[in-house]
């Protein structure tokens, strides 16, 4: 009787074991681990050497452990399945064995290099209004990320990226976790940087989301208005451009 | 002589009853599971790094940085050509960024942690690689792997497809880049 017990409880915690193993697999990411998986952008055509927004992202409410990320990418991209880009905002990640971060990233990728970078040493609050720049340099093909709190803007990361502009300014809310309803990020002030060098307003022109439940519904957005939310949602998902 | 048959069979059905009890009592109680808990805990602890810079706890898991780098680099950087090469580690802060072919990057104000690069080479499989947005090449043949040891998180992961990009790097090691013709 005591072997059967004994070998019904290792049968009971061999699978106990390969399930939780299985759970770990699976919640790690499978095929594709480290990559978003919906993604809702606004983006902007044309010759762009820099792009400056601030941006609002409150707590998305992952669970520590839950291996989930969500980001909000400020960006100069040629956006395409293989983009060559240059981003900053904040994420926050909720990795297996690690504590929920929020924190500024930066990203880059080119024809032969890519970079991701958490930065370690910042701590962002939920809902704090940060501001997030990508700007081309003297130097050529040179771009600076620039972060600015309220401790004021400083250039963050410096990059040689192979070419001197790109043909869309981006924004984007973009998560692991599927279905799950995170709080809007808010876009405020968006100022870019024209193929001359000067700086001004921008609104999107198309507004893309790789969900498959979802739709996009765009409110009118001109140059006018301060600003966007970028919303998920599991049918919806509705760009709204805010008023002065 | 039945009536004894009988006491013994009681008793022998009484005592097997009791085990019965006990075994089913034992198999939901506690106290026969820290044994499996702690195989459990293990099996939880061997989990790989899910991710860029996630900070490795240090209560639930100490890790070198080569083995952040080598467990990262298993993750999501697939080996094509089997074990990938450890060319190089080394201590560096984030001041060393730009003469290492890194890029500059300014820590906040009073921030200057230490950090352990790892340089791997290899044949590495990208086409599933990025965080926001895809890297526009199939594979990378090196791997730099930035630790902040303060903070117990990989903080900087560059690939670069031929090593021309981390030319610096690479003499260190005592590498030289591949052409595009004789790599890919």
């Amino acid at each position: 009787m005591s072997n059967s017990a004994t070998s019904i409880r290792r049968v009971l915690v061999i699978g106990l074991i390969a399930s939780v193993m299985l759970f770990t697999h699976v919640s790690t990411g499978g095929a594709v681990p480290n990559a978003y998986d919906f993604q809702i952008a606004a983006k902007k055509s044309g010759v762009w050497k820099g792009i400056d927004v601030d941006l609002i992202m409150f707590d998305p409410g992952l669970q520590a452990n839950s291996d989930k990320f969500v980001a909000a990418p400020v960006a100069l991209t040629t956006y395409w399945t293989s983009a060559i880009f240059i981003e900053i905002g904040p994420i926050k990640t909720c990795y297996a064995n690690q504590t929920c971060q929020l924190r500024p990233y930066y990203s880059y990728a080119t024809n032969t290099a890519s970079g991701f970078s958490e930065d370690t040493t910042r701590l962002l609050a939920s809902g704090g209004n940060y501001g997030y720049k990508v700007d081309k340099t003297n130097v050529n093909n040179e771009f600076q990320a620039i972060f600015c709190s309220g401790g004021g803007c400083g250039a963050v990361w410096t990059q040689n990226m192979g070419r001197n502009d790109f043909p869309y300014v981006f924004t984007a809310l973009e998560t692991t976790g599927g279905a799950r309803l995170w709080p809007p990020i808010k876009i405020s002030s968006p100022q870019a940087k024209d193929a001359n060098g000067a700086w001004g307003s921008w609104c999107f022109d198309s507004i893309n989301t790789t969900h498959p439940d979802g739709k996009v519904v765009p409110n009118p957005c001109v140059p006018s208005n301060n600003g966007w939310e970028l919303r998920s949602g599991y049918q919806a998902f509705i760009p709204i451009a805010l008023k002065d | 002589m039945k009536s004894r048959l009988t006491t013994v069979i009681g008793i022998t059905a009484l005592v097997l009853l009791s085990v019965g009890i006990v075994a089913l009592f034992s198999l939901w109680s506690d106290k026969i599971w820290p044994i499996d808990k702690t195989r459990l805990s293990q099996a939880a602890l061997q989990s790989p790094l899910p991710a860029p810079t996630r900070g490795l706890t240090p209560t639930l898991r100490q890790v070198t940085p080569i083995e952040a780098a080598l467990e990262y680099q298993r993750q999501f950087l697939p080996s094509k050509s089997g074990q990938p090469q450890v060319l190089l580690t080394r201590s560096v802060r984030f001041k060393d960024y730009p003469e290492l072919g890194l890029g500059t990057f300014v820590p906040a104000p009073g921030s200057d942690p230490q950090l352990e690069l790892v340089l791997l080479k290899g044949s590495f499989d990208t086409s599933n690689y990025g965080v926001t947005q895809r890297v526009p090449f199939k594979q990378a043949a090196y791997v730099v792997v930035v630790y902040d040891l303060e903070h117990k998180a990989i903080t900087n992961v560059t690939l670069s497809v031929y090593g021309d990009d981390i030319k610096p790097l690479l003499e260190m090691a005592g590498e030289k880049p591949f052409t595009p013709t004789s790599s890919q």
